[in-house]
């Protein structure tokens, strides 16, 4: 994957939960109106409705374009929650 | 009693002569007949007689005259005719004997037929039954066909989809609320900041009141006017700071109330759903056990459908066997009629015009086996009975 000028990087934790919002938050909120986001669960075991909530905000933040949100590394046992929520678009394959 | 009538005849050299020459020449007529070989079987197998006991039984030496050319014992005409009656009703038992067979091989058949027609009929009705229970089971009408209760499962697995859905929407929404209220509690924070700094302003006017009035007494009555400025100035300072405890109160009522309302959103967002998941993929794994059942169920359809097929096709074979039962009576029938043929001749060969004429033996037995075959049927020679060899008498 080619680095993008303006790229925001967030690595989730291993329990993406609520309480996790607000640092989530500032990361996505240092972008601007371009910014290609790149959302990393490579070590997420856990996602609660609040963190598939804020992912679907993030989702609006990058105007629902593919190009400028992708969601690497999500493992398996995850894939049904994030299909279920609509983000199956922004999964990108290894 | 036929064996009895042989020996009585092999007993009795002279009559046995004749009567062994009388049943050489019509058995030769017989075996010479389309019949002959059944008949010769039948009556072997039957009465068990016609060789064994006139072929048999009988040596040569005893069938030669005596040696002083004289008859011994009665004349031959006279042990011809009661010989002659004597097998005429041999052979009328035998008759009666083979219609007791041809009618017990009639009987016995047309039960089998019977029998295997209702078979057919229950088996016919058996999978119907079962072809029914299956359809039922898989594409029936039934509200508890399988695969209407597969659509459901599928259409409950979808629903739970739509209420994940609905739920991270809802997650979503809440964020939010949460995030909003998040940044007005910032913002709230900021008013404290404000009000403390309004609140210093105030605290700082108000020694500068107090400082004013203390220089506008050091002046005595010219100070008097400066007096009640400072004085307005520190009343003004202590209302500023009324308004500004009034404003920290209510920002610490509205900050309070932001955290219970940011805690609503969270207690609100912060769902697990694995237990919707976990239920949503049990439906997962039950519908896809309901459809390997249909898909089996729909390979038993099929195997109950080729084995119809087979019983149908096996009780086809045997009902058109059955048709031996047929070709049999036909059989008999035209074996009561040889019978009936040498009955009558033997009995006319005892007839006392008949007895000197032993030479018109032959001619005879010709003329009523002739006279008897006029009206026989024909007789099949049909030895097997497969699709379509059925031979029509």
């Amino acid at each position: 994957m080619l680095d993008h000028p303006d790229q925001v990087l967030i690595r989730a934790p291993e329990q993406f939960r609520f309480a996790w919002g607000s640092e989530f938050r500032r990361q996505y909120q240092a972008g601007g109106a371009t910014t290609r986001y790149v959302l990393d669960l490579g070590e997420t075991r856990e996602l609660d409705t609040a963190a598939l909530g804020m992912l679907r905000q993030l989702v609006e933040r990058a105007g629902s374009d593919p190009r400028r949100l992708a969601i690497r590394n999500a493992p398996s046992a995850l894939l049904d929650l994030l299909e279920i929520a609509g983000l199956q678009p922004y999964l990108s394959r290894p | 009693m036929i064996r009895k009538l042989i020996a009585r005849v092999s007993g009795n050299p002279r009559p046995a002569r004749s009567c062994v020459l009388a049943g050489v020449a019509v058995a030769a007529l017989l075996l010479g007949s389309p019949a002959g070989a059944w008949l010769a079987a039948a009556a072997a197998a039957g009465a068990g007689w016609l060789g064994a006991g006139w072929l048999g039984a009988t040596p040569a030496a005893d069938l030669s005259p005596a040696a002083d050319g004289e008859p011994r014992g009665p004349t031959p005409e006279s042990d011809f005719a009661a010989w002659s009656l004597q097998f005429s009703q041999e052979f009328d038992t035998s008759r009666s004997s083979v219609a007791r067979v041809n009618d017990l091989v009639q009987s016995g058949v047309g039960d089998l037929g019977r029998s295997l027609s209702e078979i057919h009929r229950l088996i016919q009705g058996q999978q119907a039954a079962l072809q029914g229970v299956l359809e039922n089971l898989t594409a029936g009408s039934s509200e508890v066909s399988l695969r209407t209760l597969i659509g459901d499962i599928a259409m409950t697995a979808g629903a739970l989809n739509g209420f994940a859905r609905l739920v991270i929407e809802v997650s979503k929404l809440n964020m939010d609320v949460y995030f909003e209220v998040e940044d007005m509690a910032a913002e709230l924070a900021q008013i404290g900041k404000f009000v403390d700094g309004v609140d210093w302003v105030a605290k700082q006017t108000t020694l500068l009141a107090l400082n004013a009035s203390i220089e506008a007494a050091s002046v005595g009555v010219a100070g008097r006017g400066f007096q009640v400025v400072a004085n307005e100035i520190r009343t003004l300072a202590q209302r500023s700071r009324q308004i500004s405890a009034d404003i920290r109160a209510s920002n610490v009522s509205l900050q309070s109330r932001v955290r219970q309302t940011q805690e609503a959103a969270r207690q609100s967002a912060s769902q697990d759903l694995s237990a919707l998941l976990g239920s949503k993929s049990e439906l997962d794994r039950i519908r896809q056990k309901m459809g390997d059942l249909d898909a089996r169920i729909a390979g038993r359809m099929a195997d109950v459908h080729e084995i119809s097929a087979a019983i149908g096709a096996r009780t086809s074979v045997a009902v058109r066997s059955l048709q031996f039962e047929d070709i049999s009576r036909q059989i008999v029938g035209y074996v009561d009629a040889d019978l009936r043929a040498l009955s009558s001749t033997l009995t006319r060969l005892g007839e006392p015009s008949r007895t000197s004429g032993l030479e018109n033996l032959e001619t005879l037995s010709r003329q009523i086996l002739a006279e008897e075959r006029a009206g026989a049927p024909h007789l099949p020679g049909q030895t097997e009975l497969t699709a379509g060899t059925i031979e029509l008498f």
